[in-house]
């Protein structure tokens, strides 16, 4: 387990506190609404507060006012921006001699379709792959699906299509769970919101003995977590009905 | 008298591959350059923009030049588009590929002339790569944009490759005043070097601990510096 010093006391954001939504504008931009809770966080009354929305070569820093006196964006234009582009934005409250105070950072985009009381663990960005339909990124800050947008329909496939769903997000789960167990030997959900544990605690709460999965790098302990990992993506399958939804899926076809 | 920007289709693409495969394997073969104009292998772009071929001396001229020609257009349209710089690759390829000493071109992996989306490889490409950089920073980021189109540097890699890094205009200025040395318009000797203190390797170390504990993004190159460690001393502007 990696062991994080915090001399200056900085804060941790809580993504709970940040409520951000995404919306297209009439003219197919990017637009988007923030705000952020910061009561009871004992912040100084004239730190500033800046949003920051970055991808890539994209960045863009918007001034949102101090703790006192706050000033959220509202339908804020990310200009520039392609409307499908998984966008991650980032939240700090400075103090006068630049020093952070609090900082939320990797917050994916939320669609007003989504719930806000809940964290979007994969999100979606639409690229294209050439020959492959899906691909799951996970060497970049947070786990994205990305799927090939020369694909027709390829968001309402990855939603709603049995067959998709049955073979696809199992193995998302397992490689997702590969690196954080078996690379990252990240086993411990309890100890931040960062995305490794979000996920550990999402795969935990569907099995039905709440195991950890084992820690340490040696080949025993190796062949331990591999089989901690088809534990974890069977009990993924089981809770999703995924082996009915397949037999439905061929079902379906060949009628 | 210009030529009007066209986009690679995807069979044009295709075949500006196979050109690389072959050159790649010791081929001699001139440019495929009626692949630019050919109706199958290109298509005509939604707005009419006029380029000709210069022989740009540093990768800052090259990228200006594209700026100042692509601006207008939506960014959209432009920034990711595929056939758009694969085209202009091909266009510009004496340039980004010259034929050296011995007559071969040593074109590297497709991505550098074909842009890949790809988070990991899309800075690599050999005409984007430099146009992303001089649209964040125009002029101030001489490190990064010195040196012919075709030869990739380490700080290009290192920074650009770093999302933190390469849109932090306080960071980069910072690199800049550490490591170019305008007199003779090139990075300094050894500022990339692995072993050096406060080289390069050094400075996204420190950048990326202080990262942490101060917004850097609402700083400028000078109190960027301002915070680094006496081992950067013999890197300071004079």
């Amino acid at each position: 387990m990696i062991r994080r010093f915090n001399y200056t006391g900085r804060k941790k954001l809580v993504r709970t506190r940040v409520s951000i939504s995404l919306n297209k504008t009439s003219d197919s931009l990017l637009a988007f609404d923030a705000a952020v809770q910061l009561d009871g966080l004992d912040l100084p009354p004239g730190a500033k507060i800046f949003i920051e929305a970055y991808r890539r070569a994209y960045f863009k820093r918007i001034s949102c006012g101090t703790v006192s006196a706050p000033k959220f964006p509202r339908k804020f234009i990310l200009e520039g921006l392609d409307p499908e582009a998984l966008v991650r934005f980032r939240v700090k409250i400075v103090d006068k001699k630049g020093r952070i105070l609090a900082i939320a950072d990797r917050i994916t985009r939320r669609t007003e379709e989504e719930p806000t009381d809940k964290i979007c663990l994969l999100p979606v960005d639409f690229v294209d792959l050439g020959q492959s339909v899906w691909r799951l990124d996970v060497d970049s800050d947070w786990p994205s699906l990305q799927l090939n947008k020369c694909v027709e329909n390829i968001r309402e496939i990855a939603r709603s299509d049995n067959c998709f769903l049955t073979l696809v997000y199992p193995e998302i789960v397992r490689q997702v769970l590969y690196k954080i167990v078996v690379e990252e030997d990240h086993t411990d959900p309890y100890t931040d919101d960062d995305w490794m544990s979000q996920w550990l605690r999402f795969v935990i709460d569907l099995s039905e003995d709440k195991q950890l999965p084992p820690s340490g790098y040696s080949d025993p302990v190796k062949l331990e977590k591999l089989k901690w990992i088809d534990d974890a993506v069977n009990a993924f399958s089981s809770n999703n009905n995924v082996l009915e939804k397949f037999i439905q899926s061929q079902n379906f076809r060949e009628k | 008298m210009g030529d009007l920007i066209r986009v690679l289709t995807d069979k044009g693409i295709q075949s500006f591959k196979v050109y690389l495969a072959e050159i790649r394997n010791g081929s001699t073969k001139a440019p495929p350059h009626e692949l630019l104009t050919n109706p199958w292998s290109s298509a005509k772009m939604q707005w009419e923009v006029e380029i000709e071929r210069c022989d740009f001396e540093s990768k800052l001229e090259a990228s200006k030049f594209l700026y100042e020609r692509l601006r207008m257009l939506p960014h959209l349209q432009v920034d990711q588009n595929i056939g758009l710089w694969s085209w202009l690759s091909l266009y510009y390829f004496d340039l980004v590929c010259p034929v050296n000493e011995n007559g071969r071109r040593l074109p590297g992996q497709d991505y550098r002339h074909i842009l890949d989306t790809d988070f990991r490889r899309y800075y690599y490409h050999l005409l984007n790569g430099p146009y992303n950089i001089y649209k964040l920073h125009e002029e101030k980021v001489p490190l990064l944009l010195s040196g012919p189109l075709y030869r990739t540097t380490t700080f290009h890699l290192q920074l650009a490759s770093r999302q933190g890094f390469i849109t932090n205009k306080g960071v980069m200025e910072a690199a800049n005043l550490l490591y170019y040395d305008s007199s003779h318009e090139r990075p300094k000797i050894a500022a990339a070097s692995q072993k050096k203190p406060g080289s390069l390797f050094r400075f996204i170390t420190v950048i990326q601990q202080l990262d942490l504990t101060y917004d850097l993004y609402s700083m400028n190159g000078e109190e960027v510096l301002k915070l680094l460690p006496s081992e950067f001393e013999e890197w300071r502007p004079r």
